[in-house]
């Protein structure tokens, strides 16, 4: 390791500081009771105040059903979802890289920009046809129905991400392996899969992202059963003094399983440097 | 056109060094040739004579002119580059006029000289076309005029012949040397192929790990290699290099796998006793009779067994084996050799080279000094 | 021992001209094949059509008289080595080799210490033992080239097809791997088709060469023959380096005239001819030479063992071998000598060859 200079050292404390400071505050403020939160800062616990689990006994106890629910749908959404996306996704990338179509005056490349334009919209724009369509599926705040609007949503870019990767993939690996006995689905799964991990991993990590975070799907398609967890943010917000150390515990808990999605795909991603010698 | 002199240049890459403080002197008008395999500094060195590289320590100059620290636009270098760098969706005859334009020099004029430059690398036909549809071998014309029509200075080439197809090589080869003759400019190319060196310099500079090992005319770097490194990076197929020892006060060299080289007086002198010493032949030099008939003339004689025979039309190939050292023998005509059949290799005193341990040449007359002194 | 016989097999891939026209031959069984020609001539295209990675328009393709047309790549038991080696990046060496042999088509035919004992002796035939744990991300070029071929070798395939496989490698590293190639392919005695640019290639390993050019076979003949007998002007250019001299001649009933001299060769109806001599044939020197041609040096190239000169002869460029150091400076006179038995002649309409040099 290098020794960086002190004054280097300082900027970088005081960057540390400025950026852990709201995790820090949020995490304090879930462990708070509403009077040490409206009544002036206090940054120290046990020392300003006194911790309390009020917050989490609320959210994971016999009142926090809304809580759990609400969890439940956005990790199921969200992974069903992405999941889909990137298996869906995964094959009409593949298509799109290995094989040469024609549909009228229609190529790769343009079919391509079809698929992405999906996303050129605004979704407020999309989101309003969507909910007409919902009304006449009876789709309306149903799992099932906010699996297919997000895996709908995420499709143009894990197709558009997907055949980058495919398209790196020299289709002289996919030749050897023909030759050496594999049939068309077994090269998918010993060769181009496991070298398109990276990309495979990438995009359902975005597409993950995306419907975790979402909030417009929600609030238009859903009212009960299926909304998810920032709708519930949102809800405990609309009050007269918001409860900020509820607010702050489920914002602490929703970040865990993005995190955990993260953790375990990065592993995947990092094996492009092993595959840099494709050539 | 200018001279170029080089006095004790280094370029460092953070803590590698790619280039360990080399000098040199390019004559005006002369055909520099930079070889040497991928990462021995050829190309930074060129960048450098270019300026697209700063010079972590030394000096560059241009007639005696230092040049180390003039920007790249200012120097009146010219540079074709690997990869043709040409515009696609320009004509051939915007892209040769371009640095024209940039010169603001007037229609007239651009069009003179690009029609001179044109006819001169032979492209007149394709002055209206794109290069995007065109062969290898044409883009790298095209690429060569765009540098020649500037009246460079100094004229640099980066691997000339990478992108050209390996038939056509030859004629660029002759091409490019034609070219010099006839522009008379001082050109500097970098190639990894000896071929192209042997073929188109006026003499070789050959690196190896930010070093230099030899510059001299090709006849002299391919005659008298200065070391192993160059010996066994030149010709085709390359010297055949084999470890010797000499036996403790004996008069000849015993080579691994069982041959003996009786080397002249002068040169056993500077052979120390004892040391890995290594020796070296080239395959054309080689005469290669069965064992059965073999008489015993020539200074290096080896044993050895045909591995394998590989004609080349007018000429074969031999590689034979013995221990497990391959050589190769390069012969006239088709000769009657088999596979597995056992020969005799000899090769005159004159043909044989012997380097010492650290890989330098001994040869007789520095012997000879070394002994005097 | 595989024989193969391509018949007739044609290939359009929507371009004006075909990528493989008309091309038949039949390669022996244990016999080396090497298919030369320039680049974009259609050497990977045959060689894909053969592994069946592309289906040939028309024609047909027989591996030991049984036709491919209707068998997948995967149940033709053809190897393949790529030009860029195409190895499985995130497999090591040693999974590399043994991916054939745990292929589904194989599946239950090799226990698991019969395929680690083929591994190990495919491994010790190419000299790659200390690598079998290594990434192919970290080899260099001549060693990924070699467990390229040990893939290829290791299931002893009916075929083996080698797309350039040292086209990459520098000069070194493609003699010594061009040798051990004609070795192993010898001592396995497995049917092999090599696809290359480089004419030495097909001279020094080949026992039958088609040189292959613009999707058409010129030539189909033993590596003597394309060399000695070349059919016509292409065959001609391909093989031979430094190149074979093509200078525009006339014939009429008695003999060739060329370069302002007349030979009594390639008599026969009077018309335009291109005559071909090789430029180890063409006699050269400094000084004045009884039935000589004088010319002017344009350059002198050394190859270290031997010159090649270009002389201007009456505006005709003429290449010429000579001993290293000759003294040959640019704009000099020489004189050049054609031996007439060593001259090829070839119709110029047609580039049909009429007369081959004799054989010394």
């Amino acid at each position: 390791m290098r020794t960086a200079g002190w004054g280097r050292r300082a900027v970088l404390f005081v960057w540390v500081l400025f950026a852990l400071f709201p995790v820090y505050w949020t995490l304090i403020t879930a462990f708070k009771q509403q009077v040490d939160i409206y009544d002036g800062p206090r940054f120290i616990p046990f020392v300003d105040f006194e911790p309390t689990l009020q917050a989490w006994r609320t959210l994971f106890g016999d009142g926090g059903g809304d809580f759990l629910g609400k969890f439940a749908n956005s990790v199921v959404f969200s992974g069903v979802s992405s999941l889909l996306a990137v298996i869906l996704g995964g094959f009409a990338a593949y298509g799109l890289a290995r094989y040469r179509y024609k549909y009228g005056p229609y190529r790769n490349d343009d079919l391509s920009f079809l698929i992405v334009s999906q996303r050129i919209m605004p979704p407020i724009v999309s989101v309003l046809a969507l909910y007409v369509v919902f009304v006449n599926l009876r789709l309306l705040d149903t799992a099932f129905g906010m699996i297919l609007a997000y895996t709908a949503m995420n499709l143009p870019l894990t197709v558009y991400l997907l055949r980058t990767f495919f398209e790196a993939i020299p289709v002289e690996v996919e030749h050897a392996a023909a030759l050496d006995g594999y049939p068309q689905w077994q090269r998918l799964l010993r060769v181009v899969f496991p070298l398109a991990a990276p990309g495979l991993a990438a995009a359902f990590l975005l597409s993950f992202f995306f419907a975790w975070n979402d909030f417009l799907f929600s609030l238009m398609l859903t009212f009960n059963d299926a909304q998810t967890l920032p709708l519930y943010i949102t809800s405990l917000n609309a009050q007269s003094q918001p409860l900020w150390w509820l607010i702050s515990a489920v914002g602490l808990v929703a970040l865990v399983p993005p995190a955990i999605v993260t953790v375990v795909l990065d592993r995947f991603m990092a094996r492009q440097v092993l595959i840099g010698g494709m050539r | 056109m200018a001279g170029v002199n080089l006095r004790d240049v280094t370029k460092k890459y953070g803590r590698t060094e790619a280039v360990k403080g080399i000098s040199f002197d390019i004559a005006d008008g002369e055909m520099l040739v930079i070889l040497g395999p991928s990462g021995c500094g050829k190309t930074s060195t060129l960048r450098m004579i270019a300026g697209l590289e700063t010079v972590s320590s030394g000096t560059i100059s241009f007639d005696g002119r230092p040049v180390t620290t003039v920007p790249p636009a200012r120097r009146n270098v010219a540079m074709a580059f690997e990869n043709y760098g040409l515009y696609e969706h320009w004509t051939v005859f915007d892209n040769i006029a371009y640095p024209l334009r940039l010169r603001g020099l007037a229609d007239g004029g651009i069009r003179r000289k690009v029609t001179a430059v044109a006819e001169q690398l032979q492209i007149t036909d394709v002055l209206r076309a794109r290069p995007a549809g065109l062969s290898g071998g044409m883009r790298q014309r095209i690429g060569l005029a765009r540098a020649l029509v500037r009246d460079p200075s100094v004229f640099l080439l980066d691997e000339p012949m990478s992108h050209v197809d390996a038939d056509l090589r030859n004629d660029l080869r002759a091409e490019i040397k034609r070219i010099h003759l006839e522009v008379g400019s001082t050109m500097i190319v970098v190639t990894h192929d000896q071929l192209d060196a042997l073929t188109m310099a006026d003499r070789i500079l050959v690196m190896d790990d930010g070093r230099i090992e030899q510059l001299d005319t090709p006849t002299v770097v391919y005659d008298t290699p200065a070391t192993t490194f160059v010996a066994g990076f030149i010709g085709e197929p390359p010297m055949n290099l084999v470890s010797a020892e000499r036996s403790d006060g004996g008069d000849t060299l015993t080579l691994d796998g069982g041959g003996r080289f009786g080397p002249p007086p002068t040169l056993l002198d500077a052979v120390p006793t004892g040391a890995n010493v290594t020796v070296g032949f080239r395959p054309h030099r080689v005469r290669l009779e069965p064992a059965a008939v073999a008489a015993a003339s020539g200074d290096l004689r080896l044993d050895a067994t045909v591995y394998m025979v590989e004609p080349l039309g007018d000429r074969t190939l031999v590689t034979v084996r013995c221990g497990d050292t391959r050589m190769k023998v390069d012969l006239p005509g088709s000769p009657g050799f088999t596979v597995d059949q056992p020969v005799r290799l000899t090769v005159d005193q004159a043909d044989v080279h012997v380097f010492d341990p650290a890989g330098r040449r001994i040869d007789p007359a520095s012997a000879r000094r070394a002994a005097a002194a | 021992m595989e024989t193969l016989t391509v018949t007739g097999v044609s290939k359009t891939f929507g371009g004006p001209r075909p990528a493989i026209a008309d091309l038949s031959f039949t390669l022996g069984g244990g016999e080396f094949g090497v298919v030369v020609g320039p680049s974009g001539a259609g050497k990977t295209t045959l060689l894909n059509m053969i592994a069946g990675l592309v289906s040939p328009d028309t024609g047909e393709i027989t591996l030991n008289g049984g036709s491919l047309a209707a068998v997948v790549p995967e149940r033709r038991d053809i190897a393949m080595v790529f030009e860029n080696y195409a190895l499985y990046p995130h497999l090591s060496v040693r999974r590399n080799l043994e991916f054939p042999l745990r292929a589904p088509v194989r599946r239950g035919q090799l226990s698991r210490s019969q395929i680690a004992a083929r591994v190990a002796e495919v491994a010790e035939t190419l000299r790659i033992p200390h690598l079998l744990d290594r990434l192919p991300s970290q080899l260099s070029g001549g060693q990924r080239q070699r467990v390229s071929l040990g893939r290829a070798l290791v299931r002893r395939p009916r075929l083996l097809l080698l797309d350039e496989p040292i086209t990459h490698l520098d000069a070194k590293l493609r003699h010594e791997m061009r040798t051990e190639l004609k070795r192993i392919q010898r001592e396995l005695g497995v049917t092999t088709l090599y696809a290359t640019p480089d004419q030495s290639d097909a001279l020094a390993l080949a026992d039958l060469v088609v040189v292959l050019d613009a999707g058409r076979a010129w030539q189909v003949g033993s590596a003597a023959d394309v060399y000695e007998r070349p059919a016509n002007v292409t065959v001609a250019r391909t093989l031979g380096d430094p190149r074979i001299n093509l200078l525009q001649g006339r014939r009429d009933a008695t003999g060739v005239t060329v370069l302002g001299q007349r030979f009594d060769a390639g008599q026969g109806p009077p018309g335009p001819v291109t005559v071909g001599i090789r430029p180890g044939d063409v006699e050269l020197s400094t000084q004045p030479v009884l039935g000589a041609v004088a010319g002017r040096v344009l350059l002198s190239q050394t190859l270290g063992y031997q010159d090649v000169v270009y002389v201007d002869v009456a505006g005709a460029t003429v290449r010429a071998t000579a001993p290293a150091g000759i003294a040959a400076r640019p704009g000099s006179p020489a004189w050049v000598r054609l031996p007439a038995a060593r001259l090829h002649v070839f119709e110029t309409a047609t580039g049909r060859a009429l007369r081959h040099r004799e054989v010394v």
